[in-house]
């Protein structure tokens, strides 16, 4: 239950946008009432990522995760099947689980000892005999399911509402874009994780960040490129970014930056990645999957890799730097990250070593380029909210031309516009819509 | 990572070796304290490695031994540093567009708890240490960082060099927007 809704917020949600996105409201970005309501009608029928498999690989291991604000449990069972359960005793809500991850046979509440097995059952009850009667429904007593749970290249996404559209669906032609990092080889990808961190920020200001603000760059990461090895001048590569990027807006709401380059090279122009590339291992390793890769993902996605993308609502994915991560919802201006890096399953050690380093150098609260992000989401977040500022909108107008692609799937425009933004708020905005 | 062997705690370092290394401490303290990040790079051997893991919450078995740190170390750090990329952070801090350290913070460091013990090796010492990283940013934002150092410091011609720090923060998550500090 969560706090009382002003009615009228619900009238005026028609109005938070201009018809085409261009124009959105402050107050999407701190306003407790629309908080309140996007928990129900975002964060209630979305497909949330959770966690990957290669996390819980055995039955019995589990791994502590979030859907909005609350915590739930991922398991395999005891027949490998994956569940998730919210992290709540059926008997008082303590949660029943108070550790990150690990392996266990059972669930138990240090409360009053009740326990439960690794498919949420019921499976002891203290003083059953003394305290309820012999014919006590047990099957009502077992953790509450999250009623769907389905994955995707690993990732594990679940969903509050039953009637929800297959993952499949909801994520549609988003796959096509996600294969270009998750599934360019047999076996896919394993995972490490988890940076966690918190960020005085509305969810949707990294969501609106990762689905394809690559204005941002020059000016936010313009110390990267100032201290660059060997690329003292930050214009090669910041036209790289322009001359083979393109943002693509998708149904759904979901949408990103990706670059295509050109030939064989698929493995980035930025002054950090060339870097990574000249790693032991690293360089020839990339060109050694280019085969698979084009057997798996054909000519066109072989090229392309995700600079950023946003899977609606707040699951993000960052090609280049080998993560992905969900911006959990911890209150109308607070946001907590979660950060995984991942890596091809096949890859070599030294490989994997070299990405897991090229990640923690870049990005988590002490990356090169993260740390100035977090600054700016805070100042978002503040400057958004004094009553005066509140009065006016924010302008998504950059960009209105954005059209159909003859390769790609979605609409496809330079890296400049802000189409995907409008995209998001617009599909945030129908979702908010529906009762 | 691992905590000192008995044997290393069993020989004992001289007051000069403790002092010199405490010394070493405070200086390298004050100089992160006041921004010489160009200086600081200067005490790191060219071999340094950096690391401060994240931590997990675990629970320990019943019957079984305490939880230690080691267990809690979860597979992704949020530093995992060589000099290079700590040069790197280092001269980012020194460009004037680093903003999330422009304004800077106020920092200020408090290292306690020196044990020093002698390393694997006839010019290296091992110095444990605690440290409160107490940071204030912007108008009003105020963050502590509190853990464990483990260094490994090695006699140089140039006085003592770093060539190890790994630090156990005593937090499951990080409660602020970055973490641009060197700790």
């Amino acid at each position: 239950m969560g706090r009382r809704v002003d009615p009228t917020v619900e009238e005026q949600i028609p109005g938070l946008l201009s018809e085409d996105g261009t124009w959105v409201s402050r107050r999407l970005f701190f306003d407790p009432d629309l908080y309140e309501i996007e928990k129900h009608r975002v964060f209630g029928r979305s497909w949330l990522m959770v966690g990957h498999e290669s996390q819980i690989p055995d039955p019995g291991d589990f791994f502590l995760s979030s859907m909005g604000e609350e915590s739930v449990l991922v398991v395999r069972d005891n027949e490998g099947k994956i569940r998730v359960h919210l992290n709540s005793c059926p008997h008082r809500g303590m949660p029943v689980c108070r550790e990150d991850r690990g392996n266990t046979r059972t669930f138990y509440c240090v409360y009053h000892g009740w326990s439960f097995g690794r498919d949420g059952s019921l499976a002891g009850l203290p003083n059953q005999r003394a305290s309820y009667p012999q014919d006590l429904d047990k099957s009502k007593l077992g953790l509450f399911a999250v009623p769907r749970v389905e994955t995707y290249c690993g990732l594990i996404f679940a969903n509050h509402d039953a009637g929800a559209v297959s993952l499949d669906d909801y994520l549609g032609d988003m796959k096509w874009y996600l294969d270009t990092s998750l599934n360019r080889r047999e076996g896919g990808i394993e995972v490490l994780g988890v940076q966690k961190w918190r960020i005085g920020t509305n969810w949707k200001v990294p969501a609106e960040n990762m689905v394809g603000d690559v204005a941002h760059a020059p000016a936010s990461h313009s110390s990267i490129f100032q201290i660059a090895p060997g690329d003292p001048s930050s214009d090669a590569a910041l036209k790289s970014v322009l001359e083979y990027g393109r943002n693509v807006a998708l149904p759904g709401g979901h949408g990103g930056t990706f670059r295509v380059y050109p030939g064989d090279d698929s493995e980035g122009r930025l002054p950090g990645e060339l870097a990574l590339r000249k790693a032991p291992g690293v360089g020839e390793y990339l060109a050694s999957i280019q085969a698979e890769a084009e057997e798996r993902l054909g000519e066109v996605r072989k090229h392309i890799k995700i600079a950023t993308c946003t899977t609606f609502p707040n699951l993000f994915l960052l090609g280049s730097n080998f993560t992905f991560r969900v911006a959990h919802p911890r209150g109308p201006t607070k946001s907590e990250l979660w950060s995984w890096v991942f890596f091809d399953r096949e890859a070599p050690q030294e490989v994997k070593d070299a990405m897991r380093k090229f990640y923690t150098m870049t990005f988590g609260p002490g990356g090169l380029f993260e740390q100035d992000d977090g600054e700016n989401w805070e100042g978002v977040t503040h400057g958004a909210s004094g009553i005066e500022a509140s009065q006016h909108p924010f302008h998504y107008g950059a960009g209105l031309e954005a059209g159909p692609h003859p390769e790609m799937p979605g609409r496809v425009s330079n890296v400049y516009s802000e189409h995907t933004q409008r995209n998001m708020y617009l599909r945030w905005q129908e979702l908010m819509l529906q009762p | 990572m691992s905590q000192a062997s008995t044997s290393a705690e069993s020989r004992p370092v001289s007051l000069e070796e403790l002092r010199a290394v405490e010394q070493f401490l405070y200086r390298e303290a004050r100089m992160l304290d006041d921004r010489r990040y160009t200086e600081w790079l200067g005490l790191l051997a060219d071999d340094c490695t950096y690391l401060v893991p994240t931590r997990e919450n675990v629970q320990a078995v019943r019957g079984k031994a305490p939880v230690t740190n080691e267990d809690e170390l979860a597979g992704l750090a949020y530093f995992e540093d060589d000099k290079l990329t700590l040069m790197a952070k280092a001269l980012r801090l020194g460009t004037g567009t680093a903003w999330g350290e422009n304004p800077p913070s106020r920092t200020r460091r408090l290292v306690s708890n020196v044990e020093v013990l002698r390393g694997e090796e006839p010019d290296e010492l091992l110095a444990y240490s605690n440290l409160v990283l107490h940071r204030s940013r912007r108008v009003d934002e105020v963050s502590q960082f509190v853990g464990q150092r483990r260094d490994l410091l090695r006699q140089t011609e140039k006085g003592l060099q770093l060539a190890r720090r790994v630090v156990l923060l005593d937090m499951n998550i990080c409660d602020s927007s970055h973490m641009g500090n060197f700790f």
